[in-house]
C-alpha cells in the first residue's frame, strides 16, 4: 500500500494537474508515428505496385521509408521534441508566475526537492511514455506492412534514446528559463536566447573579425554550438554510426557529454529553484540582481550586430554607422527595461545601464575596429612553431577529400590530419612577406600547427615571385600529400578497393577512356612525377590535360582530378602507351576554320562611361550591347589555325598558380570541324570555352581584330 | 508559540515589514489588525514560509519556518485569494490537502462541507468568493495542523456563517488545541473572535496584547450623578480617555482596573450607574493614544 504523502503519491496528484499535456502528447506521437506510418506504407506500397517491383525490391523500399521516419536526425522530430520539451518544463513550473498559487504550494509541507523531482519527473514521463509507446506501434505497423527488419529496429532504439537525451537537454534549459523568469512570454523569450545565443555572439564575432581583420582566415570559424543539447546529440549520432552502430554508443565521448550537459542544465535549474524568491510571481526576471547582468549580455551583441546590418545597407558611412549603434545601445535598454518593469514610463529609468552597455559595447567595437588584440600583426614564433598546414587558392583549398567511409571532408580536415609543412623557416619567413597589392599575388589560408597543439588560422596573399620559400612549401613532400588526396599512400590504400567508374584523360577537346584497371599503374607514374613538382613548374607550365577517376559510390563522393603537365613524363609515357598522345592538345587536321571574337573590354568599357555620362548617369538608358566594340574574325588558313590551335588554353584545364597575365581572356574561341572528321574522343559534351595563352596569341590576330 | 523576532522584507525599494516582533501563543484567536499596506499579508506569508525575511527570525514551535517541512506541517494557510485548482471540485481539493498533510481529517472535512451546504462535486469555480472561503477555511480547519493562517478570510463572510467558524475554532482549540491567527484590516471583523490582537502599521507593530488585558484596564461607565460636587468627587484622580455628556448623562471611558473605578463610583451619590462593555475599537482607541497615535486614522482612515 503507498504512503499516504509518498513520492508516487506526489506524482500523482501532480498529473491530475498536467491530464491536458498528456493528452496532447499522446495524440501528437500518435499522428506522428503510427498515422504517419501507416500512411508510409500505404503510400509506398502503391508506389511499388505502380513501378511494378515485388519481392526483395519492394520490401527494401518499404524498408527505407521506415528507416527514413524512425532514424535519430530527422528535422521534424528535433524540432518537436524541443518544442514539447519548452511546453513541458513550463507547464510544471508555471505555478511560479502566480503569487497565489506559490502561496498555495509552498506554505504545503512539501520540501522543495520533492516538489522539483516530482514536477521534473513528470515532465519526462509525459514526452517519453506517448512518444515510446508511439514509436513501438509505428514500428508494429511497419512490421505488419512488410518494412521493419533489425536494421530498423536498431535505428529506431538508438534514436529512441538519443531523442530522449536531446529532451532532456532541451528540457533543463528551458527549466532554468522558468527559474530565471517569472511570466510565461519572458520564459519563452528566454528559451530562444539560451537556444540561440551562443550562435548568435559567434556569428556576430566572425562577421567582426572577417570586417577588420585583413588576415583573418574563414577557417578559424568554429561554428559549434557547445551550449546546445541539439549539437552533442547531433554529434553523438555520428560518433555512433561512426563507431559501428547502436553497438557502438558507450564509446561516443558526445553521448556522455549531452547526458552531462542535461544533468548540469537540471542541476543549475535546481539551484535556481531552491533560491528563487517567492515574490518573483509575475515579474520578468526572478532575480534582482540577474537583471543588469542579464541585459548587458542582450544589449551588447545587439548593438554590435546593428553594426553589420547598417554597414551592409549604408556601405560605409560611419556616421550612419555610429547613429545605428547609439540608437541599437538606447532602444535594446529602454526594451528591455520596460519588459522588465512592465511600464513603458520605465524606458529611461536606469539611464547609467544604458551608458555601461554602451562602454562595452564601444570597447568591443574598438577591439576589432582598431585590431587592439594584435590579430593582423601576429606572427608565428619559430621556438613555438610545429608545423603548418597550407590551403592555397585555385589549388588544393575547394579541392574534393574523402573520409574512409567515402563521406566528404573538409578541405582544412584533411589538411589538419595529415602531417604539416616542417620547414618552420621558410613559414616563417613567408608569413613575414605578405603582400597587400591585388597583382601577382598568391593567396592562402595558413594553419600554424603549434607546439601546444593549438592552431592557429590566418589567410594572406605573398608575392607570387617569391619562388624559393613557395618552391620550399609546395614543392615539400607534406604539402604535396596534404594537398593531393591520391599522393598519399595511406589514403590510396583504401580508395584503390573502391569499384572504379571511369579513368580518363581529358584535355578539355578530347577524352581518352582508359581501362579502370590501369589505375595504379597510372597513379604511380604520377606520383613519380609530382615528386619533383615545385611552385614554378606550376605556374610557368601550361597543363596538357588531366587524368579523371571516377567511383562508383552510390549518392556519395565520385573523384579526382590529376593535372598532368608537359614535364610530367612518366604520365606522359604511360598515357603513350596507351595510344594517348597527351602533347598533342588538339588535331588541327580535324579543323576547318577557327572564329575569333575579339572583346576589347577596355575600350568598352571607356565606351560605356562616356554614353552614361552623355545620358546624365541614367543606367536605364543605356545597354551594354549599345558598347559592344567586339571584332569578330574567321581564320581557315592552316598556318594561322595551327598558330591559334597552339595559343588556346581550356577553360577546363587548372589555372592555379597562374599569373594573371597569363591567359589572355578577352577572346572568344569558335572551333569548326570539318564534317565527318571528328574521332569518337572530341567532344563528350563538355563545353567549349577556351582562354588563348598569352605569349602566343599571334601579333597578326591582334591587328586583324583590333578595334577602329 | 509562533516566535517571531525582529523580522523585516523588503520588496524593491518598499520597506513592507519593518522590525516585527510578536509572539502568537498557542490556544489563543491570534488578530494582526492594520490599514492595506500595513504588511499583514507579508508578515503571514513569512510565517507560513512561503517569503524568506530579509532579516530576523521566525520560529514554529520553536522550529525556523522558511524551507522547513517539519515547521510546515504545523501550519495552514489561508492567502487572501485562497488558490484551488483549475476545474477542481472540493473532493480533488481534499485528495490533495489528504496527500500533503499527514493528519488531514477526511471525515471532518466532508461533515464539514455538508454543514456548510457546500456541494463536494460542484466545480469550486461556480462557487461565490464567500464559498470558496468557507472551502478554505474547512480545509485549514481540517488539516490537522496546529496554526491556521488566515489572511482577510473572514472579510465577506456572512454573521451567520462567522459564528459557525467562530464555534468550530471554539471547538476545535478545545479538541486540539488550534490556534488561529486572523489577519484583517477591520476591526469590527475581529472584536469577538481574537483573544490577543496585534496592530501593525506601516510595516512595523504598534501594539501586541491579549484583549482581556486590554479590555481589563480601561472601563466604561454610565451615570447621572445626584449633584455637582459628587461629580467632582468621582472624577478626581480618574484617567477620563473620553467623555459624552448629554444632559445630566454622563458616559466615560476610563483607564484603570474594574474593581478600583467602580470602588471610585461607589464613594459617590448616583442617580443612576452602570459599567458597559468596551468595543475592541474603543479599546484601541486608548491603547494607541498611549503610543501616541490616532487610531481612528490607523484604522479607519
Amino acid at each position: 500500500m503507498m504512503s499516504k504523502n509518498s513520492f508516487l503519491v506526489s506524482m500523482k496528484e501532480n498529473n491530475k494537474r498536467r491530464i491536458w499535456l498528456w493528452i496532447i502528447s499522446a495524440l501528437f506521437w500518435f499522428f506522428y508515428y503510427p498515422v504517419y506510418m501507416a500512411m508510409a506504407m500505404s503510400r509506398w506500397q502503391e508506389y511499388n505496385r505502380l513501378n511494378g517491383l515485388m519481392g526483395a525490391a519492394a520490401q527494401g523500399r518499404l524498408e527505407d521509408a521506415t528507416y527514413g521516419w524512425l532514424k535519430f536526425s530527422q528535422v521534424a522530430t528535433i524540432l518537436s521534441i524541443i518544442m514539447i520539451a519548452t511546453v513541458c518544463a513550463i507547464q510544471g513550473f508555471s505555478y511560479l508566475y502566480s503569487r497565489k498559487k506559490v502561496d498555495m504550494y509552498h506554505s504545503v509541507p512539501v520540501k522543495k526537492s520533492r516538489r522539483f523531482a516530482v514536477i521534473s519527473i513528470n515532465g519526462v514521463l509525459i514526452f517519453f511514455i506517448p512518444y515510446a509507446i508511439n514509436l513501438f506501434l509505428a514500428m508494429l505497423v511497419a512490421w505488419m506492412n512488410g518494412g521493419m527488419n533489425g536494421d530498423n529496429f536498431t535505428a529506431a532504439m538508438l534514436a529512441m534514446c538519443l531523442n530522449l537525451l536531446l529532451f532532456m537537454g532541451v528540457y533543463g534549459l528551458s527549466l532554468i528559463a522558468v527559474m530565471l523568469t517569472g511570466n510565461l512570454i519572458v520564459t519563452i523569450l528566454a528559451v530562444l536566447v539560451f537556444l540561440a545565443y551562443e550562435l548568435v555572439v559567434k556569428v556576430i564575432l566572425e562577421e567582426y573579425k572577417r570586417s577588420f581583420f585583413s588576415y583573418y582566415s574563414i577557417f578559424s570559424e568554429d561554428s559549434t554550438v557547445y551550449s546546445s543539447p541539439v549539437t552533442w546529440v547531433v554529434k553523438a549520432m555520428e560518433e555512433v554510426e561512426e563507431a559501428g552502430g547502436a553497438f557502438g554508443a558507450v564509446l561516443c565521448p558526445s553521448l556522455f557529454v549531452s547526458l552531462f550537459l542535461a544533468a548540469v542544465f537540471i542541476g543549475i535549474a535546481y539551484f535556481c529553484y531552491l533560491k528563487r524568491p517567492a515574490e518573483a510571481a509575475g515579474k520578468a526576471i526572478a532575480f534582482e540582481k540577474s537583471k543588469a547582468i542579464i541585459k548587458l549580455f542582450l544589449t551588447v551583441p545587439f548593438s554590435l550586430g546593428i553594426f553589420e546590418i547598417v554597414d551592409n545597407i549604408a556601405g560605409s558611412n560611419d556616421g550612419l554607422i555610429l547613429f545605428g549603434m547609439v540608437m541599437a545601445v538606447i532602444l535594446s535598454n529602454c526594451l528591455i527595461e520596460v519588459i522588465y518593469e512592465a511600464d513603458i514610463k520605465a524606458a529611461f529609468r536606469k539611464k547609467y545601464q544604458i551608458l555601461v552597455s554602451g562602454g562595452c559595447t564601444a570597447v568591443i567595437f574598438c577591439v576589432f575596429a582598431f585590431d587592439l588584440i594584435g590579430y593582423d600583426a601576429w606572427s608565428p614564433s619559430p621556438d613555438k612553431l610545429e608545423s603548418a598546414s597550407f590551403l592555397f587558392y585555385g589549388a588544393n583549398r575547394w579541392s574534393n577529400y574523402v573520409n574512409e567511409d567515402l563521406t566528404y571532408m573538409g578541405t582544412e580536415d584533411y589538411a589538419l590530419s595529415k602531417q604539416g609543412i616542417t620547414d618552420i623557416e621558410a613559414i616563417c619567413q613567408l608569413s613575414e612577406n605578405k603582400a597587400d597589392g591585388e597583382e601577382e599575388v598568391v593567396w592562402f589560408d595558413v594553419a600554424y600547427r603549434m607546439k601546444g597543439g593549438k592552431v592557429v588560422w590566418r589567410n594572406f596573399a605573398v608575392d607570387a615571385q617569391q619562388n624559393e620559400l613557395l618552391d620550399r612549401i609546395i614543392g615539400s613532400e607534406e604539402f604535396k600529400r596534404a594537398a593531393y588526396q591520391l599522393y598519399d599512400d595511406d589514403s590510396f590504400e583504401f580508395l584503390k578497393k573502391c569499384n572504379v567508374k571511369e579513368l580518363a584523360f581529358n584535355n578539355g577537346f578530347r577524352i581518352d577512356n582508359l581501362p579502370p584497371e590501369d589505375l595504379e599503374m597510372i597513379r604511380e607514374a604520377w606520383k613519380k612525377d609530382m615528386q619533383s613538382l615545385s611552385y614554378t613548374n606550376m605556374r610557368d607550365e601550361f597543363s596538357c590535360g588531366k587524368i579523371t577517376v571516377n567511383f562508383n559510390t552510390g549518392q556519395k563522393w565520385s573523384g579526382f582530378e590529376l593535372d598532368i603537365y608537359p614535364s610530367f613524363t612518366n604520365v606522359i609515357e604511360a598515357l603513350k602507351e596507351r595510344g594517348i598522345d597527351a602533347g598533342k592538345v588538339l588535331d588541327t587536321e580535324y579543323i576547318e576554320s577557327i572564329t575569333v571574337c575579339n572583346f576589347h573590354s577596355e575600350e568598352r568599357d571607356v565606351l560605356y562611361q562616356q554614353m552614361l555620362e552623355e545620358n546624365g548617369w541614367d543606367q536605364e538608358a543605356v545597354s551594354w550591347s549599345e558598347a559592344d566594340v567586339s571584332v569578330t574574325k574567321t581564320f581557315s588558313e592552316r598556318e594561322k589555325i595551327e598558330e591559334l590551335a597552339e595559343a588556346m588554353y581550356h577553360t577546363e584545364l587548372t589555372t592555379a598558380w597562374k599569373l594573371p597575365d597569363a591567359l589572355d581572356r578577352d577572346y572568344s574561341i569558335t572551333v569548326r570541324y570539318k564534317d565527318g572528321q571528328v574521332d569518337d574522343a572530341v567532344y563528350r559534351g563538355s563545353s567549349n570555352s577556351v582562354y588563348l595563352i598569352a605569349d602566343k596569341v599571334p601579333s597578326w590576330l591582334e591587328s586583324e581584330t583590333a578595334y577602329k | 508559540m509562533i516566535e517571531i523576532t525582529n523580522i523585516s522584507k523588503s520588496f524593491g525599494d518598499i520597506l513592507a515589514v519593518d522590525r516585527v516582533s510578536v509572539q502568537m501563543k498557542e490556544d489563543t484567536v491570534f488578530g494582526l489588525i492594520g490599514t492595506n499596506g500595513a504588511g499583514k499579508s507579508t508578515v503571514l506569508r513569512m510565517v507560513a514560509g512561503v517569503l524568506k525575511a530579509d532579516e530576523g527570525s521566525i520560529e514554529v514551535d520553536g522550529i525556523p519556518v522558511f524551507d522547513c517541512v517539519e515547521a510546515k506541517k504545523k501550519i495552514f494557510f489561508i492567502a487572501d485569494e485562497p488558490y484551488f485548482f483549475a476545474n477542481s471540485n472540493a473532493s480533488e481539493m481534499e485528495k490533495y490537502f489528504s496527500s500533503v498533510y499527514e493528519d488531514f481529517n477526511r471525515e471532518r472535512f466532508y461533515a464539514y462541507l455538508e454543514g456548510f451546504g457546500l456541494e463536494k462535486k460542484r466545480k469550486i469555480n461556480t462557487f461565490s468568493k464567500g464559498m470558496k472561503k468557507q472551502l478554505a477555511l474547512i480545509c485549514g480547519i481540517c488539516s490537522g495542523t496546529r496554526y491556521l493562517l488566515c489572511d482577510e478570510t473572514f472579510d465577506g463572510l456572512d454573521p451567520v456563517m462567522r459564528q459557525g467558524i467562530k464555534s468550530i475554532f471554539a471547538k476545535e482549540m478545545e479538541s486540539r488545541g488550534l490556534t488561529p491567527i486572523i489577519a484583517s484590516h477591520n476591526l469590527r471583523e475581529l472584536e469577538d473572535i481574537c483573544d490577543h490582537v496585534g496592530l501593525l502599521h506601516k510595516g512595523g507593530v504598534l501594539l501586541s496584547k491579549d484583549l482581556e488585558d486590554m479590555k481589563c484596564n480601561i472601563q466604561k461607565v454610565q451615570c447621572v450623578f445626584a449633584s455637582e460636587e459628587d461629580k467632582n468627587k468621582a472624577m478626581q484622580g480618574l484617567d477620563v480617555v473620553k467623555q459624552d455628556v448629554r444632559g445630566s448623562l454622563n458616559t466615560l471611558t476610563v483607564r484603570g482596573a474594574r474593581e478600583e473605578i467602580l470602588g471610585r463610583f461607589a464613594t459617590v451619590d448616583t442617580v443612576f450607574f452602570e459599567a458597559l462593555p468596551l468595543s475592541l475599537e474603543e479599546i484601541f482607541i486608548s491603547e494607541t493614544e498611549v503610543a501616541g497615535y490616532d487610531v481612528k486614522k490607523l484604522i479607519f482612515g
